[in-house]
């Protein structure tokens, strides 16, 4: 393995590759060590890399795995999702408000396998073209778009599942101020 | 009504599809429509949360010197845990290192240990009590051997007996035997004893060194079976074979009983055989003689006498016995045969 050949290739392109690790991982340091763990493993692999000038489809490729393993859970640890009705909302005035956008986003995107989000995010926040990601995730163009809308889809009913789980409580507890309100009038003597 | 519904699908699908702005017909519907504004509004808060995510400050890039560094030294530190991982492997998982110690001294144990076993490397055809014994020709005793194809047997005379030996087969030896008393005209029956060496191998050997008969059951009947088989026991060495072979619904049963006679004529029991069935595939070839149709004989610098003792050995040897041969050479220098047969007529 030329290792000098590696660090010349990776220089140009280290600046993406550990935004895209921390945007992934959506913390920084999480991003930097899975970052330090994609590099360790490429250094291994770069005897098998076919062609150098994709060089950056190969690197994503890696980061992509390594993510896929970090999110593989034993059966006896996995978690099943929760059923809508049981997903806690903070109760009390409006969650866009509350909520800002990146726990939006965390909630979105816990909607998704470990694959969807490291493609969701290389396509709407870094802005990579489906033929790239296409070569990244070695499937042609259409299955990319395919599952790219199958991803929207779902972050988009994960939120609406919040919204509409918010909107019961507040006005559940709109009625129940308004009954309270009505029962004290009732037990307040001044008012008979 | 349905027509709503499909409407309000296509029109979550706009909302999906991320298709910009959507057209007029499309924001009047998720006016009118309260699970379409309410996916509209899901959407328009994702759409907000992935613009946010975009403009995010991630943190400025650590320099690619320090980068490099860091992943060098972690190269280098996970060279060094390798010997450790491997002491905490046997550290925290004894009954597995126990188990593959334990597989490895059976497998030196089968393969490397040696034991002392017997195993037939050969037959031997004994004659005793030969009357008339300084009359019996001997040279007609090496050609018949040697017309068989038995080159390496070993013809040993001393007053009163013969041995031949270092035969292949019991099957070899019975043909050998055969073709003795024929050309000789030794009435009595000789003595066909397997000869016997001790050797010492390992229980791997031991295995692979007991018999094994396989036997194509391929388009044949059971009683065709039981006969190949019988046929492949009498060629390992047994005197007597009585096979059955049954069939079960698609099982084959298989009855085998068979005896040996002994060095010194006691019942000697073939206890390892066995017995493999083959379904499908080439048969197995089986090098028993078949009887000739035409017996040919190169007379080509031979006399007379040599030739007889030919013929006399191969018809033997084909289990003609007691046929009467006599060659003579007529007056043009050509060679007459004749062979006549005291049980069948056959020229």
């Amino acid at each position: 393995m030329d290792k000098e050949q590696f660090w010349t290739l990776l220089e140009p392109v280290h600046a993406q590759a550990e935004a895209y690790c921390r945007r992934l991982t959506g913390c920084r340091d999480d991003g930097d060590d899975l970052y330090q763990e994609s590099l360790l493993t490429a250094m291994r692999k770069f005897g098998t890399i076919r062609e150098m000038s994709s060089f950056r489809s190969w690197l994503f490729r890696i980061i992509v795995n390594s993510f896929k393993n970090r999110n593989k859970q034993p059966w006896w640890r996995r978690r099943t999702e929760m059923a809508p009705e049981s997903i806690e909302v903070e109760s009390g005035g409006d969650p866009r408000g509350q909520l800002d956008s990146t726990r939006w986003l965390e909630r979105a995107m816990a909607a998704l396998s470990a694959e969807d989000r490291a493609m969701i995010v290389l396509f709407e926040i870094e802005g990579y073209p489906v033929a790239e990601l296409a070569s990244i995730f070695g499937k042609p163009e259409g299955t990319i778009k395919a599952r790219l809308f199958r991803a929207r889809n779902k972050m988009r009913e994960r939120i609406e599942r919040y919204l509409s789980k918010t909107e019961t409580k507040n006005s559940a507890s709109e009625a129940e101020y308004g009954e309270a309100k009505i029962a004290l009038q009732r037990s307040n003597p001044a008012d008979r | 009504m349905a027509k709503q519904r499909l409407h309000c699908k296509e029109v979550i699908r706009l909302i999906d599809s991320h298709a910009g702005e959507l057209d007029r017909e499309v924001t009047e519907h998720i006016k009118s429509c309260p699970s379409c504004a309410r996916a509209a509004e899901a959407a328009g808060v994702l759409r907000n949360a992935l613009d946010a995510a975009t403009n995010n400050d991630i943190g400025d890039a650590t320099p690619f010197d320090r980068i490099r560094s860091r992943t060098e030294a972690a190269v280098n530190a996970r060279k060094e845990n390798i010997m450790e991982k491997v002491k905490n492997q046997v550290g925290t998982r004894p009954r597995l290192i126990a188990g593959l110690g334990l597989a490895i001294v059976v497998f030196l144990f089968i393969t490397l240990v040696p034991f002392s076993y017997t195993i037939t490397v050969g037959y031997e055809v004994a004659f005793t009590n030969i009357e008339n014994f300084e009359q019996i020709p001997a040279e007609r005793v090496i050609n018949a051997v040697k017309t068989l194809g038995y080159d390496k047997a070993r013809i040993k005379v001393f007053p009163g007996q013969m041995t031949i030996g270092n035969l292949p087969s019991y099957l070899a030896a019975k043909e050998v035997s055969a073709a003795v008393r024929t050309v000789t005209g030794i009435e009595a029956v000789p003595e066909i004893v397997p000869i016997r060496q001790t050797v010492s191998g390992s229980l791997y050997a031991q295995v692979m060194d007991k018999m094994k008969i396989e036997v194509s059951t391929e388009g044949k009947t059971d009683a065709e079976i039981a006969e190949e088989i019988r046929q492949k026991l009498i060629a390992n060495g047994f005197d007597e074979a009585d096979v059955k072979v049954t069939s079960e619904g698609d099982e084959k049963k298989i009855d085998v009983s068979v005896s040996r006679s002994g060095a010194e004529g006691e019942q000697e029991t073939e206890s390892r055989i066995e017995l493999k069935l083959i379904d499908e595939g080439s048969d197995i070839s089986f090098d028993a003689p078949q009887p000739a149709e035409r017996l040919e004989i190169d007379a080509e610098g031979k006399t007379n006498e040599e030739i007889k003792a030919e013929i006399e050995a191969k018809l033997a040897a084909e289990g003609k016995e007691g046929a009467k041969v006599e060659v003579t050479t007529n007056a043009d220098g050509q060679r007459q045969i004749k062979v006549e047969f005291e049980k069948e007529d056959k020229k």
